[in-house]
């Protein structure tokens, strides 16, 4: 009953050995001169210590959430195709198809309208003005706050913890 | 696949097809058309579930109810009341954001378009018939509540609280989809149809399947907020707006409570496995909700414990549901649902009090806030106190009556034991709710006496119909259960 | 017939009227026409309702005597709404018509409208003088509901209603703490017999299954009763025995029956109208009424009306002991009161109730007189009640002294006067009685002769023998207030006649004293024929023959008049008969004029011992044991509370923790019986 798990398991197993072997030959045949940067686990883009609380320009961030969504769209329109040509659909059914796909699209265009509104991908030229005409409170620097524990304070962290409140971003910089 | 009977499938969701639309239409007409007058988007939003609750109320008149789209939906009596709960919540709470938002400074129309795609997630759960609808619906619904939660921009405890709420809820809705896995696992179907055929053939308990319902009573029971799933209650009720936290408190439990009734009604053969579970649960629900709320300086908070209490009380009438006398299962179903819209009014009139009060600044929301209430504000004091005679079960009030059936029920189904529980805890619960009786009319004020607090009439005109139904439902409760009888 | 929902309804009126406006009518028309508005309103209903009454009277007159019974509504427009629907158990605010009933709504609306009258006059003076007719009113609604209802339950209101205003009206001047005191004592001894009156109420539902008098369909309890029946069978001797000692405790209560009688002298802390209408003729005339009332169901037991002939014998003969050495002029009216009551009783406890209700009402005239004539006298003397300081009022207030004279010689029974006729019936129907009839009529015949002792010694004290006052320090007096401390202008000084309202009022009563019993006269009784259709038939023996009862009645009443004068007229200087060493050392003196000590024993007993059994259980078992319990209970509560709520840390991790904890829990418990079947 297992036998047919055999290959699943030759599989593993040779997937394991190449990995193993291309670190393990480049461990023993790569030249090791280490750098600071070199010897940090990322090479490119943040520092990967450091305040969590780091400010940042959101729009890079919001570009990207969208590039998925619209992305996602696309993949999508290819298994509907698939089954809008399957044979034997009547033409009844594909108009039905066809509204369905039309229904979705319109949804996504809401999504896009309204990203156009909000002036999401205007980038540079009314950046100020939104910050400005939005809440300005959001640029104030803010409390770290913790709560939950009601009246009974902050649950005592071990020294040890404490020393690094980086560690726990929502309990820190108490007191 | 071609014998799909759209236009008949798609009447089905004709409310559904509403709210959406609406929630589109707003979305783009808030962003392009009438840019900075939410007046037309709370009027709008409100508008269009008023029009969903006048087409589920012809259907119930007609009586015309199928299933739809291959049996995934499924619009019988349950899904049609809690559907009539949630619209009903929907509208209050649109009513109490009306000023709130504005005075508060985070009057986006946003607001309103995830209130009503929420609601359209918890009509989809409270009409699914599918594991994977069901699923979908508690998702939409969750999504726009982490977002709501967090709508107070400028708060850290409103983020706090919604950064909470997505990180659990994702953490249970994981482990729901994975109970839904091990369900289609154990009987090769999502339908509920074809898994109750399934279990009932069953000669010997399936170990997957019973897995996969723990998980799912997990997932579930993370959204009606039941011990131990409970710890993000008090912290999200009370960081998120007030306005959201009405919201919350009903539609969400609504939502789940709608899905446990079905989802175990439709396990009803492998009761021996599951109830244990719900048993050990309910009381823990009804014990610790009630004790941790004793202590409470916060009156969300406070509230937030008391609906978790009242999770427990539901549990109570989904337990006693498991019984051979079709009476005492039909007593527990409509004493469940009778419970539930008795939760909406008193809770969302409970919020609505504070959302009433609440300044420009703050969230009116600590025992100092309503200390010596009645002598500055009486009218919303009043108000409150009836709430809170409501929450506590005392006549002639709903909560009594909705707590009374469900207590009948119990004890016609055999579970005197939880019956019992349920008065003691109950007998607990009055000292809390009566604590903030004592503070707003016993209690010297701390403050000075304020202005008539800025969130008008529309918040005042949602709390007192709430206050109105209360009475009217507690006095007459049947009123209340000859709609529930309509259906059938 | 339409009419009778305003009987009770009018003076109901006039109670919201007083109530609601009557303040702001005395402060916008000014202090004499306010209150002269407010009388006239307050004594206006009530003669309305005695209008209605007599037209009620007039319908009911022309039926057949069988048919003399009508079922009423006592709403507007005679709607038939259940005030109580329940089970099988329904209460309508219904009225029943019938010569009883129309017989108490004459009582009180006509004797009550004359007090009315008389109080406009006597309360002139008072700052409460809207609030007195409020009360006033309100009693009068409350005593035609319990005489018109249908149903022992809305009698049973009406009763705890009267119960209500006589308790109001008692400490009507409630600045003095004795007169609340007097009140309390007045309410709380009636609870004693509320307390029989609600079981037997509950045992005649048990027992019978309705609470109906009457019914047109003949299923009310006396329907079955007069029949013998119950709908479960024949009705038994115990049940009847023990609903009747129940509706009597309540009577007891009501009607200041000994062992519950203590309240009644005390109550003469009201006004003295107060104890004319409520505590003289009507209110405590209701014990009588409502045994008459069911009269068909105490004839079914022989024990029940032993025991009431008994006890009213005993309390007649106990009161009129008290009343012989009473100094005080309305206590002992008070106890003459308490004394005719049991009269009342032993006729009703013969049989002959029809005789008790005649007695009912010549002594609402008589004794009604007596206490508006005391009134009168009292106003007179400038709030003065002890009669040792009275004395020679004859000639100085005549209209009160002569309209006294007859209701003294109605009481002591002297013909033609009302009180010899129904006092003779009675003791007449007590000799055909055939247990112990011979016995309850000597005790009473010799009652009799104390009660004309005791009312001939008040008529000495107060009329004939020299004065013992000095008219100039008469205003003096009154400044500083008494028991009856009505403010009095400061022109009234010296001995002075009433004013009319009073007088006419005194002198309507006084002609009925006279002729009132002229309806009940041996052979032409008319008020036994009236009656008869409202109480149970019980036959008597032939008992003393009529002529002899009525020479031996009338000569125990003249020579209790006869002895009492010879006596008094030799001691016209002090007017004592004993003097202070004997008073000192005469036992029955001091006995008498010490209430037996029954009071000091009840104040020893209830009051004082059993206000220690009262402070253990407060101190020892409610606060200390059972608050403890509660209170203990309730701290574990809150420092459980307080334990729990440290898993609330606001940390994430813990929350995920939790649930994680709670999931494998869960799971576990979902497959328990999936394991145990495992291992099986």
């Amino acid at each position: 009953m297992l036998g047919s798990y055999i290959p699943l398991l030759v599989m593993l197993i040779l997937a394991s050995l190449l990995g193993i072997g291309m670190v393990g030959a480049s461990f023993f045949l790569g030249p090791k001169r280490a750098t600071t940067y070199k010897s940090s686990p990322y090479e490119c883009g943040m520092t990967p210590v450091g305040d969590a609380r780091e400010r940042f320009p959101v729009q890079f961030y919001l570009i990207a959430m969208l590039f998925i969504i619209f992305d996602i769209e696309t993949i999508f329109l290819y298994p509907w195709a698939v089954t809008f040509r399957m044979p034997g659909n009547t033409q009844a059914y594909k108009f039905f198809l066809l509204g369905e796909m039309g229904v979705f699209v319109l949804i996504l265009f809401v999504g896009y309208f309204y990203i156009i509104g909000k002036k999401v991908l205007d980038w540079s030229a009314d950046q100020e003005k939104i910050v400005e005409s939005e809440d300005q409170s959001i640029l104030k620097p803010r409390p770290s706050i913790r709560f939950g524990n009601e009246d009974s304070g902050p649950v005592q962290l071990s020294a040890k913890v404490t020393e690094n409140d980086k560690v726990t971003p929502f309990s820190g910089g108490n007191k | 696949m071609n014998g799909v009977n759209i236009s008949e499938d798609l009447y089905q969701i004709l409310p559904l097809i509403v709210l959406w639309g609406a929630a589109c239409v707003i979305l783009m007409g808030d962003v392009i058309l009438w840019k900075r007058s939410r007046g037309i988007t709370a009027f709008l939003s409100l508008a269009s579930c008023l029009v969903a609750m006048w087409l589920v109320l012809q259907r119930v008149v007609s009586g015309d109810n199928t299933s739809a789209f291959h049996d995934s939906i499924l619009n019988d009596p349950l899904a049609l009341i809690t559907t009539i709960a949630l619209l009903v919540t929907a509208s209050l709470s649109i009513l109490l954001a009306w000023s709130y938002l504005k005075n508060r400074g985070m009057n986006h129309g946003e607001y309103y378009v995830l209130l009503i795609l929420s609601v359209t997630g918890a009509m989809l759960m409270a009409s699914a018939n599918d594991l994977i609808i069901l699923f979908i619906g508690l998702e939409i619904l969750s999504f726009s509540l982490y977002i709501l939660a967090g709508f107070s921009r400028n708060e850290v405890k409103s983020q706090e609280s919604s950064l909470k709420y997505f990180l659990l809820g994702a953490f249970a809705s994981a482990f729901l989809l994975y109970g839904i896995a091990m369900i289609y696992g154990g009987t090769g179907s999502i339908n509920f149809d074809v898994i109750a055929k399934e279990i009932q053939g069953a000669t010997a308990p399936n170990p997957m399947l019973m897995i996969g319902i723990a998980l799912l009573l997990v997932g579930l029971g993370f959204k009606a907020a039941v011990i131990p799933f409970h710890q993000w209650t008090p912290d999200v009720y009370e960081g998120a707006p007030t306005s959201v936290t009405a919201y919350m408190a009903g539609a969400a439990k609504i939502g789940a409570f709608a899905a446990i009734l079905r989802v175990f009604n439709t396990l009803m053969p492998f009761h021996e496995f599951w109830v244990p579970a719900i048993y050990i649960i309910a009381v823990l629900t009804m014990v610790f909700g009630n004790l941790l709320a004793i202590t409470q300086t916060n009156v969300k908070r406070m509230l937030a414990y008391s609906s978790i209490a009242h999770a427990g009380y539901l549990l109570v009438a989904v337990v006693s549901m498991v019984t051979s006398n079709v009476t005492a299962h039909d007593q527990a179903i409509e004493g469940a649902l009778f419970y539930l819209f008795a939760y909406i009014f008193m809770t969302i009139g409970a919020f609505g009090v504070l959302v009433y009060l609440s300044s420009h600044d703050k969230d009116y929301q600590t025992f100092d806030d309503i200390r010596g209430l009645a002598r500055r504000h009486p009218l919303p004091a009043y108000l409150m106190m009836f709430f809170m005679l409501s929450l506590g079960g005392i006549p002639p009030t709903m909560g009594f009556v909705g707590k009374w059936l469900i207590f009948i029920a119990a004890i016609h189904s055999g579970q005197v034991g939880l019956a019992i529980v349920m008065a003691l805890v109950s007998v607990a619960a009055v000292y809390y709710y009566l604590k903030v009786v004592w503070m707003m009319c016993f209690e010297a004020p701390t403050k000075a006496p304020s202005d008539i607090p800025a969130n008008g009439f529309p918040a005042l005109l949602s709390v007192t119909f709430c206050a109105i139904a209360t009475v009217i439902f507690g006095v007459l409760p049947d009123l209340m259960i000859n709609i529930t009888g309509l259906i059938r | 017939m339409s009419l009778v929902w305003l009987i009770p309804g009018l003076p109901l009126i006039g109670f919201l009227f007083h109530a609601f406006l009557g303040k702001s009518i005395v402060k916008s028309m000014g202090d004499a026409n306010g209150k002269k508005t407010i009388g006239a309103i307050a004594t206006g209903v009530v003669f309305a309702s005695l209008l209605i009454s007599v037209m009620v009277f007039m319908d009911l007159m022309k039926l057949a005597p069988m048919d003399q019974r009508q079922y009423v509504s006592l709403l507007p427009g005679g709607a038939r709404i259940p005030w109580i629907s329940i089970g099988s158990l329904h209460v309508y605010y219904m009225g029943i018509i019938d010569p009883l009933s129309l017989l108490m709504c004459f009582i009180v609306t006509g004797v009550g409208g004359v007090i009315h009258l008389y109080a406009t006059g006597y309360m002139a003076d008072d700052k409460d003088y809207p609030r007195f007719f409020t009360y006033f009113n309100l009693f009068i609604f409350f005593m035609l509901m319990l005489v018109l209802s249908e149903n022992i339950l809305l009698m049973f209101v009406g009763w705890e209603g009267v119960g209500l205003c006589s308790y109001l009206l008692i400490s009507f001047w409630f600045e003095d703490v004795e007169n609340s005191k007097a009140g309390n004592k007045a309410f709380i001894v009636n609870r004693i017999g509320d307390l029989g009156f609600s079981i037997g109420v509950m045992t005649i539902f048990a027992v019978f299954g309705t609470l109906s008098f009457y019914t047109p369909q003949g299923t009310g309890f006396l329907d079955m009763a007069a029949k013998g029946i119950t709908p479960h069978g024949m009705l038994s001797v115990g049940a009847a025995t023990l609903i009747a000692l129940l509706l009597f405790m309540g009577a007891c209560g009501k009607s200041a029956q000994f062992p519950l009688y203590v309240w009644l002298p005390d109550a003469m802390a009201g006004p003295t109208p107060v104890s004319a209408l409520i505590h003289a003729a009507t209110m405590v005339t209701a014990g009588v009424v409502m045994i008459t009332r069911v009269s068909p169901l105490i004839v079914h037991s022989p024990i029940a009306m032993m025991v009431i002939a008994c006890v009213g014998v005993f309390t007649a003969f106990y009161a009129a002991t008290i009343a012989m050495t009473q100094n005080d002029i309305k206590k002992v009216l008070a106890y003459s009161t308490v004394s005719q009551l049991g009269y009342m009783f032993l006729g009703c406890g013969v049989g002959a109730f029809a005789a008790g209700m005649f007695h009912v009402t010549t002594h609402a005239f008589f004794k009604g007189l007596l206490f508006l004539g005391a009134g009168s006298v009292i106003h007179a003397m400038s709030g003065e009640q002890d009669m040792r300081k009275m004395g020679g009022l004859k000639d100085r207030i005549p209209v009160t002294f002569w309209t006294m004279v007859c209701a003294w010689l109605a009481i002591s029974g002297i013909p033609p006067f009302a009180g010899f006729w129904s006092k003779d019936e009675i003791l007449g129907s007590a000799t055909g009685f055939p247990q112990y009839g011979m016995a309850l009529y000597a005790v009473g015949m010799f009652t009799a002769l104390m009660t004309a002792f005791y009312m001939t010694r008040l008529m000495m004290k107060t009329f004939w023998t020299k004065p013992r006052y000095k008219d100039e320090e008469l205003g003096a007096h009154s400044s500083h207030g008494s028991d009856d401390s009505h403010s009095h202008d400061a022109k009234h000084h010296g001995v002075h006649e009433s004013p009319p309202s009073m007088l006419i009022s005194l002198v309507i009563l006084a002609i009925l004293s006279v002729i009132g019993g002229l309806v009940g006269i041996p052979g032409h009784n008319l008020f036994d024929k009236f009656l008869a259709p409202s109480v149970a038939p019980y036959p008597l023996k032939d008992g003393m023959p009529v002529p002899i009862g009525m020479l031996l009645g009338t000569a125990f009443g003249a020579v209790g008049i006869a002895v009492c004068v010879v006596m008094y007229n030799r001691r016209q200087e002090t007017g004592d008969l004993l003097s202070p060493k004997e008073k000192a050392s005469n036992a029955l003196y001091k006995g008498s004029l010490n209430l037996w000590y029954v009071d000091a024993a009840y104040y020893k007993f209830f009051v004082t011992e059993g206000g220690k059994v009262a402070e253990f259980i407060w101190q020892g078992i409610d606060r200390a044991l059972i608050d403890g319990i509660v209170n203990f209970v309730a701290g574990l509560l809150g420092f459980l509370s307080e334990l729990f709520r440290r898993f609330q840390t606001g940390y994430i991790r813990a929350y995920a923790f939790m649930m994680l904890a709670g999931v494998v829990a869960v799971v576990i418990s979902v497959l328990w019986p999936f394991l145990r079947h495992l291992h099986i």
